[in-house]
């Protein structure tokens, strides 16, 4: 009866007609059912009519809390006031889950933490599951259905599906056709393919944006039959990575990431590992590689299969191939069995197959790889079935398509015509969070709850199940997937019926313990993925590339982009306003240009210009980024959203009206210029970062001398030295950070954790393009060498809290100070904004709030942390060191709980490669006091005699002496 | 009566008499109706300064982010004019109290209007410290007072020491300037004819009538008074070359920063004062009390001080590559050759080039090119405190913290709108404060009218 | 009648009106001038004159502003040291709570401040001022105190001495010869 109370003002007549809420109605109005017995007259009917009105907003209050409305007399279990509450979920991006533990504050998320016990997570998130905190609060969330734009009811909704699916049974389901993204669920698939066993005519497509096609068939090529390859990066000697995702975008990269950064600082690890990148546009795995050769795409392809021929067939190189062509294969040859090939899902087919044959030549199954059986769900031709699914639009044969999850009318290739095909579709569906593209393209429109809101399970990239358990109450209702399909297949049931009825089969007997064990755990035991035991195929390496174009004028890549994914994200500020890893670029995806094919068209970012692929032409801003290919050209997916919400609609370029298209490529200079906001507000391509502000060397350099980075002419570290103040904060603890260059791959993860925890405010474009960016913790990027091939540092920089701090001595009424665990405090409340610290803070950490900026958050005030101030206008902020966790850990001991736990800090917990580093230094037996006494500790700007008790661990990068240092 | 001012002119028209001189100088304070040319002057001066209010109420609405100043240049025009201000005003000061310690004669005509400037330059600077606040409400954490939360200042703060420097100074000035007054408004009550103004001046001269015993101890009182004020002016421009120096900023860094401006704080009071009583000794009819002698000692003082200045400049670029800094050297160098370029070199030009042309006699009594040198030492000071804020802030030690910097709308009404106060403030005090001080004049022309009486430079 | 305001158009004259009149004892003598006396040119120097010493002694005012100047400079030093080593001192950059060479600029300016405040109201004090009214100024030879005119005033009701003076000023051909109303 609810609905009809809340629909009240709606449909009047329908409601008025309803027992159950009249029944509803007198229960609530005694006098009401007297008045109803006796004939009706004039004031009784208004009596009825006002009470009616009234009853529809109570119940309208009914069915959002009132099971979230629990009287204070008893509180609710486990919610101590105060205390925060953590329970296990997963976060899935294109099917694939990664563990995550969700902070809740009063029954309401607040952050996202890893959970260390999930595989693919180890404790570490991504930048997008902690952004998730703002999806899961986001205003534009939809809260009605709505049919053909306007807005409906779910009984009509669901009159409209029952009278579908009759149609569709007497059809055997012909017409019918699903659509969703890579599904890898096991409840969701065999919710599906109950369904299709139902409606045996019926089809479901899969399909992603980002396509990982080019894996999946990559590797049925090379094994006969669909596989799953588990990378066992930490095991590696050498890895050459072509065009590799292996630590952006693949599954499992959290997991890749932590395994690269085992084994490169050569202080802790026993044997460093040496990293090849081949690519045509930087990546993060070539950006940290000790070799990054540039080649464009067609050029990359003639190079692997050289590389091939010298693994597979013994063939040397010929002459015309690059010189550090020998030196590379002989490196791969001599780690056998250490040696790992990865390829980006964006290069060919066959080149990946070409890839499976080198890496079992090189004898790495079992070591460096293992084969298991395909963690998603075939079929595994996405594309092709999407294609398929269009021209049967187009031709009219669909009737019924029901789209979950999927955003095709803004993702689809605009050379699918896909919107169009749409509209000859009768009977459409889409379930979606918010009213995207698609949702206003379909007659229907469905509400998807929120992942965080309903139950569900995924599995990790090695197979592992999640299973997703509600964070919260629906804020909006809607439906999620299982109910949709449920409802579908007639016979409707939650979907906490559908995971339970599930998993109640596949665990038997001990259900209840496992069931809770394992959402305790985040994880189900042991329900990885069966190892394969297939072999490979002989043509496998006998593969010919074909596909390698000839080199005809510019191609253009196309790629996801680093905080909006396919743009599903583009609504969340946190991700629009986060520094690109490599561009620094924030609300903006502009096209990537080689320095050399910039100064060919003479071209500065920013400058806009027309891009024709085909006959579609389109204009951009174009970024010049260092170590691009001049042959090719980047686009970042994701931007441009139509219907984005408010935030991200109209926001960049949308490139998807060029993917999909093999034709020309022409870029054409345009008068004009787009104002990019980049938090690297000066352009700085230094010969080298100063050795005062980064160190850096080479693991020869290192045998040779462990403490080589301190044999340069600057003073090392004052730390022994005398000194004119020589005053170390006495308290229990010394608070301490280490974080170690080698094993910041400039992820971003960090960044917004940061931001999350510490309620760091969004300033929007306009601002940033001021200067006036207010991350406490920014990843600075040095590149060094040419334009056309830099070397690329990653330095991640966030108060240093020095024991000598400059910027405490120049406050003139003390709102910044030490206190005795050596903690740079900041006392928000005292600051009247003079803004001396900042000036004379040699790391330039401090931030300022010029205006308003927390104030003018469109922010559910449920979504801000509270043990954070929220800061006001003129107030200095800054990098903390969480010292709200400081807290927490001392209160902790203080109820008698030993010593003080080790405090994590939130860029620590989220940090994928453990870069980051913080604890007690004064505690001998802590990880800070042992990273600090590593040969490569130094502290920047050491000349600054500021004592920092943030310091870094210089880069040591392993370059094969064979190849001279110029890379290329 | 106006005449071509001529370097060799006597300190004093010999014809001059002490009751001609005081008649005149009182009729110019006493006058019923202001002059034309003081209307056109003042109307436009009180408009920059009612621009200057509505700047200061939409920044405390608005916040300080209306300003130009970002993430690494946290500090703009609000400084840099403030630091501009308070050099003006020491200047008035310097003449005012230095001079008189070393009986200079050519002082005694022009100490009132160098103190007038001081006192407004003193105001016009006083805004800003309390706009620049992010939380300006907030302002009076700056004085240690007693609280229940036993909170005190920070008083390791160079911001501090200026806080205090500015409040001394600006008491400081209007003491000394009031003290000094008080014969003088005397005069004007003795010469008053309507019985208003009589009563007015009589109020403020406090009963002063030249008795021995007033004479005794305004004599000895006003001596220390400028004894003091000497070292208090080069205090407050010190500690405000502190409020740099006392900071690791590349560029700021620097222990000649201190003297530095008070180079600075010279050459831009004299070239104030002289812009100041080259129109007046031609519209209030003075040119036989302000003669070229006057202007040829200013012109010989600001050649001076602007060596000195050369000097300083001299001294950055050599201390910079002397101290090997890379930071420093790489803030330098983009400060003299970097794409704002003109800002160093427009400073460096007419500060220290141009005046150089006053080595010329018959240039320090040429009227016109004293004020276009004047007026370019005026803007070059400016311009070098430009340099000094904003580059050394646009380069500091982190090249991923480099930035660059523009003044918006506001901070150009803002800086427009104290200049508009400075000049409304003098053009009042022109037109109802003695523009001479009197008595001095009696004494220089009495100690004149004997012939015994011997010229002290 | 309460004296005689006795004016001269030069300093010469009044100078040796004062000689005259000290050298006669005539007690109660003020002087009103456009300009300090001891500036004035030729020597009016009745300091050297047994009696002139009254009308020109040493004010004590500097020494008053030289005391108060150290009181304000040590007060406020010991202000700061209280604040930051006894009251509630707090680590700021690692620098000793003591830092005494930074109370220096702060104590110093607020020592001068203090010296300054002392020696302005000082002089109103000592001078009686503000004073509105003094039955001299009825005479009309006292507009031109605050301009060139240099007058002695003998403030007495005894008509003899006030004949005496008469007597010994009259040669002097004052320029004004006027009695001070009551």
């Amino acid at each position: 009866m609810n609905r009809a109370g809340s629909a009240w003002w709606r449909s009047l007549e329908q409601a008025a007609d309803d027992p159950g809420f009249m029944a509803d109605a007198c229960a609530e109005f005694p006098g009401l059912a007297r008045a109803l017995a006796e004939p009706l007259d004039r004031r009784q009917a208004l009596k009825l009519m006002a009470a009616s009105l009234v009853l529809g907003g109570l119940s309208g209050c009914d069915e959002k809390f009132a099971s979230a409305l629990i009287p204070a007399v008893r509180m609710p279990p486990n919610i101590v006031p105060g205390m925060p509450n953590y329970y296990a979920t997963a976060h899935v991006l294109d099917g694939y889950a990664s563990g995550i533990v969700v902070k809740q504050a009063m029954g309401r998320p607040v952050k996202v933490e890893g959970n260390p016990q999930h595989p693919a997570s180890l404790g570490a998130t991504d930048v997008f599951a902690q952004a998730t905190l703002l999806d899961f609060y986001d205003p534009d969330r939809a809260a009605e259905i709505s049919e053909g734009g306007l807005p409906s009811e779910r009984h009509l909704f669901s009159a409209a599906l029952a009278a579908e699916r009759a149609a569709a049974a007497g059809r055997h389901g012909a017409g019918l056709r699903i659509l969703t993204g890579t599904v890898t669920s096991p409840t969701l698939t065999a919710q599906l393919q109950a369904l299709l066993r139902q409606f045996p005519e019926a089809r479901w497509i899969q399909w992603d944006p980002i396509s990982r096609d080019a894996v999946r068939l990559g590797a049925r090529l090379a094994y006969g039959q669909p596989v799953d390859v588990l990378w066992h990066v930490e095991r590696a000697d050498v890895v050459l990575a072509i065009d590799s995702d292996l630590l952006s975008t693949a599954p499992g990269r959290l997991r890749h990431a932590r395994e690269f950064a085992s084994r490169r600082n050569p202080s802790r690890t026993h044997a460093m590992s040496r990293v090849y990148a081949l690519e045509p546009t930087p990546t993060l795995i070539g950006s940290v590689a000790d070799h990054r050769f540039i080649a464009a795409p067609a050029e990359l392809h003639r190079l692997v299969s050289i590389i091939a021929a010298g693994i597979l067939q013994d063939q040397p190189p010929p002459p015309d191939a690059p010189r550090w062509m020998p030196a590379l294969i002989a490196d791969l040859k001599s780690a056998r069995g250490r040696a790992l090939i990865h390829v980006g899902a964006d290069q060919p087919t066959e080149l990946h197959t070409l890839t499976h044959a080198m890496n079992e030549a090189l004898a790495g199954r079992g070591s460096t790889f293992d084969l298991i059986e395909p963690v998603a769900v075939p079929p595994i031709e996405h594309a092709n079935a999407m294609v398929n699914l269009t021209s049967a639009m187009q031709a009219g044969q669909v009737r019924s398509l029901l789209i979950i999850d999927s955003n095709p009318v803004f993702t689809a290739p605009a050379a699918w015509r896909f919107g169009e095909a749409l509209e000859r579709v009768p009977f459409s569906v889409a379930l979606a969070g918010s009213a995207d593209e698609t949702a206003r393209a379909t007659r229907w429109f469905v509400p998807l709850t929120h992942a965080w809101e309903n139950w569900g399970d995924a599995r990790a990239h090695e197979g592992s199940v999640t299973l997703m358990q509600p964070q919260a109450l629906p804020l909006h209702g809607g439906l999620s997937a299982h109910e949709m399909l449920a409802e579908y297949a007639g016979e409707p049931q939650s979907a906490e019926q559908a995971v339970r009825a599930f998993w109640q089969e596949r665990f038997g007997a001990g259900f209840a313990g496992a069931w809770h064990d394992s959402l305790a755990a985040g994880v189900v035991p042991d329900s990885a993925s069966a190892p394969s035991s297939v072999r490979l195929r002989d043509e496998a390496a006998r593969t010919a590339l074909a596909a390698a174009r000839p080199a005809e004028g510019l191609q253009i890549l196309f790629r996801p982009d680093p905080c909006l994914w396919d743009g599903r994200y583009a609504n969340n500020p946190w991700l629009q306003e986060l520094p690109r890893p490599l561009t620094k670029v924030v609300w903006d995806n502009p096209l990537l240009i080689a320095p050399a094919l910039a100064q060919r068209l003479n071209l500065k970012s920013g400058d806009r210009v027309s891009l024709t692929v085909e006959e579609k032409q389109l204009t951009a801003p174009v970024w010049v980024m260092p170590g691009q290919s001049p042959e090719c050209i980047t686009a970042l997916l994701g931007s441009g959203r139509r219907a984005g919400g408010t935030i991200g609609t109209g926001q960049g370029v949308d490139f998807y009206p060029l993917t999909a298209r093999a034709g020309p490529v022409s870029l054409r200079a345009e008068p004009g210029r787009v104002d990019l906001a980049s938090t690297v507000h000066h352009t700085l391509l230094l010969e080298t970062p100063p050795e005062e502000i980064l160190r850096h060397g080479t693991l020869a350099q290192f045998a040779a001398n462990p403490r080589f980075i301190d044999a340069g002419e600057l003073p090392a570290q004052e730390r022994d030295e005398p000194r004119l103040y020589d005053s170390a904060p006495a308290g229990p603890a010394a608070w301490a950070m280490s974080i170690d260059l080698n094993a910041c791959i400039g992820c971003n993860a960090c960044v917004i954790a940061c931001q999350a925890e510490n309620n760091i405010p969004v300033v929007g474009k306009a601002q940033v393009l001021r200067e006036r960016e207010m991350h406490w913790l920014r990843i600075d990027r040095y590149l060094s060498g040419s334009g056309d091939a830099p070397e690329s540092f990653f330095q991640p920089v966030m108060c240093m809290h020095c024991e000598q701090a400059p910027c405490e001595n120049v406050c003139p009424v003390g709102a910044t100070v030490h206190d005795a665990e050596g903690l740079n405090v900041m006392v928000y409340n005292r600051c009247i904004g003079t803004r001396f610290c900042s000036n004379n803070c040699p790391y330039k950490v401090r931030r300022f709030n010029y205006f308003a900026y927390a104030r003018e958050q469109h922010r559910a005030p449920a979504s801000w942390n509270p043990d954070v101030t929220v800061r006001a206008r003129g107030v200095m902020e800054k990098c903390t060191y969480c010292v709200q966790r400081i807290a927490a850990a001392r209160i902790e001991a203080d109820r008698g709980h030993g010593e003080v736990a080790e405090p994590v800090t939130a860029c620590q917990a989220a940090c994928p490669t453990q870069a980051i580093t913080f604890g007690n230094r004064a505690d001998p037996r802590s990880a800070v006091a042992r990273r600090k006494q590593s040969p490569l500790d130094f502290a920047m700007l050491p000349t600054q005699a500021t004592q920092p008790r943030t310091t870094y661990e210089a880069l040591i990068r392993n370059p094969n002496p064979a190849i001279d240092g110029s890379s290329t | 009566m106006s005449s071509q001012p001529r370097f060799d002119d006597p300190v004093v028209q010999p014809q001059l008499t002490m009751a001609a001189m005081t008649d005149r100088v009182c009729a110019i304070a006493l006058r019923e109706r202001a002059y034309l040319w003081w209307w056109i002057a003042f109307v436009p001066s009180l408009a920059l300064a009612l621009l200057l209010a509505v700047s200061a109420a939409y920044l405390f609405y608005a916040g300080i982010g209306i300003w130009g100043v970002n993430w690494p240049v946290m500090w703009g025009f609000a400084i840099l004019s403030y630091v501009w201000w308070i050099a003006i005003a020491s200047g008035g000061t310097i003449i005012s109290a230095l001079f008189f310690l070393v009986h200079a004669e050519w002082r005694d005509s022009i100490n009132r209007i160098a103190e007038s400037m001081m006192l407004f330059g003193a105001a016009a600077a006083g805004v800003y410290p309390i706009l620049h606040l992010g939380r300006p409400w907030h302002f009076y954490w700056l004085f240690f007072y007693p609280n229940n939360m036993t909170l005190w200042a920070q008083f390791r703060s160079p911001l501090l020491w200026d806080f205090w420097a500015l409040f001394t100074y600006v008491g400081a000035s209007v003491l000394f300037w009031y003290f000094g007054l008080l014969p003088d408004l005397a005069s004007a009550r003795d010469r008053a004819v309507s019985p208003r103004r009589a009563r007015i001046y009589g109020v403020l001269a406090c009963g002063f009538r030249g008795s021995s015993r007033q004479w005794r101890h305004l004599r000895a009182t006003y001596a220390v008074m400028a004894a003091i004020m000497t070292p208090v002016v080069v205090s407050i421009h010190s500690i405000v070359g502190l409020d740099f120096a006392g900071a690791a900023t590349p560029g700021w860094h620097s222990t000649e920063f201190p003297p530095f401006f008070v180079f600075g704080a010279l050459l831009s009071g004299f070239a104030i004062v002289l812009l100041l009583i080259i129109p007046l000794r031609r519209l209030l009819e003075l040119d036989d009390m302000m003669t070229g002698r006057h202007l040829e000692v200013l012109c010989r003082l600001l050649l001076t001080s602007s060596l000195c200045v050369a000097y300083a400049y001299l001294m950055d670029a050599f201390t910079t590559f002397y101290g090997g800094d890379r930071a420093e050297r790489v803030m330098f160098l983009t400060r003299v050759f970097g794409d704002e370029a003109a800002v160093y070199w427009g400073a460096l030009l007419l500060n220290c080039v141009l005046p150089q042309l006053l080595w010329m006699r018959r240039l320090r009594v040429h009227q016109p090119l004293i004020v276009v040198i004047c007026l370019g030492v005026v803007v070059g000071m400016w311009l070098e405190r430009y340099g000094i804020v904003v580059y050394s802030l646009n380069r500091t030690h982190l090249p991923s913290a480099w930035g660059t910097y523009h003044g918006t709308f506001w901070d150009w009404s803002t800086l427009f709108g104290t200049v508009g106060l400075f000049l409304s403030g003098i053009l009042l005090s022109i037109r109802y404060v003695p523009v001479v001080s009197m008595h001095e004049m009696r004494t220089l022309i009495a100690r004149r009218a004997v012939p015994a009486g011997t010229e002290a430079p | 009648m309460t004296g005689v305001l006795v004016g001269f158009d030069s300093p010469q004259a009044f100078d040796h009106a004062l000689e005259r009149l000290t050298a006669a004892r005539v007690p109660g003598i003020e002087t009103y001038t456009p300009m300090p006396p001891s500036d004035a040119p030729a020597g009016a120097r009745p300091q050297d004159s047994p009696t002139g010493g009254h009308l020109l002694g040493e004010s004590p005012l500097p020494l008053a502003m030289f005391i108060a100047g150290i009181v304000g400079f040590g007060g406020f030093f010991w202000l700061m040291r209280y604040a930051d080593v006894a009251a509630y001192p707090i680590d700021v950059g690692g620098r000793p709570p003591f830092a005494w060479p930074t109370f220096v600029p702060i104590a110093f300016e607020l020592g001068v401040l203090c010296a300054m405040v002392v020696g302005f109201a000082g002089f109103f004090v000592l001078c009686r001022m503000p004073q509105p009214y003094d039955p001299v100024d009825e005479c009309a030879g006292m507009r031109r105190a605050s301009r060139d005119a240099w007058l002695v005033a003998i403030r007495s009701t005894d008509p003899r001495l006030i004949a005496e003076v008469r007597r010994l000023l009259e040669p002097l051909a004052p320029a004004s010869f006027e009695e001070i109303p009551t």
